[in-house]
């Protein structure tokens, strides 16, 4: 009996060799542009306009462009019968570390020159799992070491295509800021540098904004004299020149309105701050993420028009967050503040409707509420909500297709689309998803099986604070586990 | 492990010449000898092969290739006879070999200010040349002397921005005298690498990496600017620059006169690379042992070359077990004193380790075929990081002839005129009258066998004898 299964092994072995180079392909449909569908019969929930029973969705090379009853196609374009289904805009999260290299360059109070857009990996099967949960985009972050982090990189999970297709092109900027403990830790207490209280942290952000102000000044006269002399050579004297300063653009943009902030924050009284320092640097539209006292000053975040995006009940992993609620989502929300739920969490990201839902059973918020809180509500808070978030015609076809109500503890995604092509499917979902590139030659079944374990283990149960973020490890930095 | 023609000579010193003047230099000129082999088969980089050829070299230049067997009388016959094969030595085309040994980060300690150490202390030295510290009779340049390498590309060990690596001959020590030095050319490039500062010190992660590369070229800009405001009219009430040796040695990159070397893993990074690349229009040279191919259309548009590290990788264990035990049943299988139905032992595997196992296959090949995969994308290929153990890098080049679908003339060209041209040295790589004589002599048949024996490496046209012994 044994030697069948073994000559099965050689069988297989030898046929691959004999191939000579070809791959065998196990991998799941991988991005191929945008593509033409017919989604026919289901019950739409667009989010902006109501529930649509019955309802068709004519996607158009990615674009939706129409919905309604009835809709037909041309013969050529596929057609998925979602009668019976619920259709929704694919889910976006405001707040991931899904496929980064690196997270986080903990070795400057101040990265702004730094960009998660050159730390993504197009290879990670999380996006694979994180569109079996209906999510189509995400805010790629930096960590929260620093008062002033990476920019960040919002993403299409176009799983399979590169480092620059993954991008969605269109969004705007974002950064990531970080209050309280992370900051204070890694710089103050590791290092020895500013900041080392809340006041530091204050005073780091200050410090480098006036320093933006000032090196837009100088720069901006550089250039101005360097053209006046390169026009007039003769008349204008050379100016002494003023390096470009990437650090000092990127915050400079920050107070021209060009890059919106995502800031990392618990406490009340360090999110005030915050609102008080942007407001004296004309700041506006950011966002407060995690943010678990935010409830406590909900009618100030609403009057100044910040968003938060937060947990829907998860807390108490470290000091500064043991104050919470979870009807944080609610009460902001109520008081009329852009709320959205995220997951920070390679594995929460796969169940965010569940994190939706929980707002509803918490908070009483109406079910529609509790879907903007992952769709149109992160997308207003990345800037994207023209394009994504909702079921609209002029939209992106991004979409969730799910066997009910997505709000029930039954409910099971089946199929999500990315610019129209289908990238999950249930139906056709494969054993293994990683891309053929991602597969490693040389890695033992044994360590792939501990990866894969420790991928779908579920929310870490080592967020607390006695062991949260780790540094440094004798004397040298080490790559850091994000901590929240 | 070797002879030499000349066993005396002072050791160079490059740094004390750089003291005293290069007219020193001249008061210490040596001879370099007059050679010939006779009657030998010799094998072009681009394969082809002439029978019962002479070959006469003197001064380290190739005087004549010919079919004539007449040799100067002032030339010392070194082999003759049609067992001998001669091709063009191997070039290394970036290592480290004759260079000290990298300096821990941890030696260094923690700067008082992490955010901003200093240019050593973050890695940044591309002011570094290698000549300054390149030590010839260092048992790397002797391994790669004994592999076949005429000459070696070496740069400092170190971090994000080691220094700028020179050509070398590999020709031994004792060949010089005086301030002689083995350097051919100085400063070919600015070795780049994905290495943070290690420790509490800016940049860490790759991404920060990427931004300190671009803040130093933006800062060298503007240092070049205003040099040049300074030295040029209309500045007379100027501030003089703040000069910093570090900013000036980049600003041929930044002019784009010498390319980046830039040692990769992935074809990620290869792609961060080249967004540099583009940002400031310099060129660059990749050197890895990845399979490039996924980028092959952006590196043919963009005219970058690769060199190709020859490692050889490990199969699977599962992959390896397999094939043994097949060679011992066709084996046993031949052999008629075998007991019958004896049963290998077996191991059961879950459905998803054969599927896990399937498409592990699949990347083996994968690997197995990237040289080939790369070179039939059209790219430009050739070697670099020779790590001085001649046996392995022989099974290397055996791999993948035998499993990589890579035929001998390819492996060849990629080891001589491949890396030649990439590094822009033409007179190396081939061997034609006026060439620099950096050859090899093998006994055999086929000099990738396993039976051909390496006899002598020339380099700049000094013999070197292999002890096979």
């Amino acid at each position: 009996m044994t030697i069948q299964k073994s000559t099965t092994h050689k069988g297989l072995l030898t046929a691959v060799m004999m191939l000579s180079f070809t791959y065998v392909s196990a991998q799941p449909s991988t991005y191929a542009g945008p593509q033409s569908v017919l989604i026919k019969n289901g019950l739409v929930k667009t989010i902006t306009q109501g529930d649509l029973p019955n309802t068709d969705v004519y996607i158009v090379n990615g674009i939706i462009q129409g919905i309604g009853q009835e809709l037909s196609a041309p013969g050529n374009i596929p057609v998925i019968d979602a009668t019976g289904k619920v259709v929704m805009p694919g889910i976006i999260d405001a707040h991931s570390h899904l496929n980064t290299v690196s997270t986080n360059e903990a070795t400057s109070p101040v990265t702004a020159e730094i960009t998660i857009k050159e730390s993504i990996d197009p290879n990670d099967v999380a996006m694979y799992h994180a569109l079996a949960g209906g999510v189509t985009t995400i805010n790629l972050m930096h960590g929260s070491a620093n008062v002033i982090g990476a920019r960040n990189a919002t993403l299409k999970l176009r799983y399979g295509a590169d480092q620059f297709g993954l991008q969605f092109q269109e969004a705007p900027q974002t950064i990531k800021f970080a209050l309280g403990e992370n900051p204070t830790r890694v710089h103050g207490q590791g290092t020895g540098v500013q900041p080392r209280t809340r006041m530091g942290v204050e005073r780091v952000i200050r410090d480098i904004f006036d320093d933006a102000i000032e090196y837009d000044r100088q720069r901006q006269a550089y250039l101005d004299q360097k053209e006046a002399h390169e026009r007039r050579p003769n008349r204008v004297a050379p100016p002494v020149p003023v390096a470009m300063n990437l650090r000092l653009e990127v915050i400079s943009d920050i107070l021209k309105g060009n890059i919106l902030v995502h800031c990392h924050s618990y406490r009340a009284d360090e999110i005030v701050m915050l609102v008080n320092v942007f407001k004296e640097y004309g700041v506006e539209n950011y966002t407060f993420q995690h943010a678990n006292e935010a409830f406590k000053v909900a009618p100030e975040l609403a009057e100044a028009g910040a968003n938060a995006s937060v947990f829907s009940d998860w807390w108490a992993y470290k000091f500064e967050v043991y104050y919470s609620t979870a009807y944080n989502a609610a009460i902001l929300h109520e008081n009329g503040v852009n709320t959205s739920i995220n997951s920070d969490s390679n594995e929460l990201i796969r169940h965010l409707n569940h994190e939706a839902a929980k707002v509803v059973r918490y908070g009483g918020i109406s079910a529609d509420d509790a879907l903007a809180m992952i769709t149109i509500n992160p997308a207003k808070q990345l800037g994207i909500d023209d394009m994504v978030g909702s079921l609209e015609v002029g939209k992106h076809g991004d979409i969730s297709i799910w066997s009910a109500d997505p709000l029930s503890i039954y409910a099971v995604n089946e199929m999500t689309l990315v610019d129209g092509q289908v990238l999950f499917n249930r139906e056709a979902d494969v054993a293994d998803a990683r891309l053929d590139r991602a597969i490693s030659y040389d890695q033992s079944f044994k360590d792939l099986q501990s990866e894969v374990s420790e991928a779908v283990r579920g929310r870490q149960d080592d967020a607390c604070m006695e062991d949260a973020f780790i540094l440094f490890e004798s004397g040298l930095q080490t790559e850091q586990t994000h901590n929240h | 492990m070797k002879c030499n023609e000349r066993m005396s000579g002072t050791p160079w010193i490059l740094g004390l010449i750089l003291l005293l003047g290069s007219s020193l230099t001249a008061t210490a000129q040596t001879t370099l000898p007059s050679y010939g082999v006779q009657g030998v088969h010799v094998i072009q980089s681009d394969g082809s092969v002439k029978t019962n050829q002479t070959i006469h070299w003197a001064d380290g230049v190739i005087r004549r290739v010919s079919t004539d067997e007449t040799l100067p009388s002032s030339a010392r016959v070194l082999a003759e006879g049609d067992s001998l094969l001669i091709l063009p030595a191997f070039i290394d085309g970036l290592n480290h070999a004759g260079m000290p040994d990298a300096v821990a980060p941890s030696s260094y300690g923690n700067p008082d200010r992490p955010s901003d150490p200093t240019y050593d202390r973050a890695g940044i030295q591309p002011h570094r040349l290698a000549e300054l510290e390149f030590d010839v009779s260092h048992s790397s340049v002797e391994a790669h002397q004994s592999a076949g390498f005429g000459a070696v590309n070496s740069s400092h060990q170190g971090r994000m921005l080691p220094g700028q690596s020179s050509m070398f001959f590999t020709q031994a020590q004792e060949t010089f005298s005086g301030y002689e030095s083995p350097l051919y050319e100085s400063a070919l490039g600015y070795v780049f690498q994905f290495d943070g500062a290690g420790g509490r010190a800016y940049p860490s992660t790759d991404m920060a990496i990427m931004a300190r590369f671009k803040q130093l070229l933006y800062d060298a800009e503007a240092l070049q600017q205003h040099i040049q405001y300074v030295e040029g009219s209309g500045a007379e009430q100027m501030e003089a620059p703040k000069r910093d040796a570090v900013l000036e040695s980049l600003f041929p990159l930044l002019n784009g006169e010498k390319p980046l070397m830039a040692s990769v893993d992935s074809p990620e990074d290869a792609e961060r690379v080249l967004m540099l690349a583009d940002e400031f229009d310099f060129s660059v040279i990749f050197a890895t042992s990845a399979d490039l191919t996924p980028i092959a259309s952006k590196l043919t548009q963009s005219a970058t070359p690769v060199l190709f590290q020859f490692d050889r990788p490990e199969a699977p264990d599962w992959i390896q077990k397999e094939v043994k035990e097949t060679a011992e049943e066709e084996s046993e299988a031949q052999d008629e004193t075998t007991v019958e139905n004896e049963e290998p032992s077996e191991e059961e595997l879950s459905e998803e380790e054969k599927a896990f196992r399937t498409r592990q296959a699949s990347a083996w090949d994968a690997k197995k075929g990237a040289l080939r995969s790369m070179l039939d994308a059209g790219l430009m290929i050739g070697a670099y990081g020779f790590d001085g153990k001649v046996t392995d890098f022989y099974e290397a080049l055996r791999f993948y002839h035998e499993q990589g679908g890579v035929s001998s003339t390819e492996l060849l060209n990629i080891l001589s005129s491949n890396t030649a041209m990439i590094l822009g040295i033409e007179r190396l790589g081939t061997l034609t009258e006026g060439s620099l004589a950096n050859m090899i002599v093998m006994r055999g048949q086929d000099w990738l066998s396993e039976d051909s024996t390496l006899l002598f490496t020339m380099s700049n046209g000094h013999v070197i004898t292999i002890d096979n012994d």
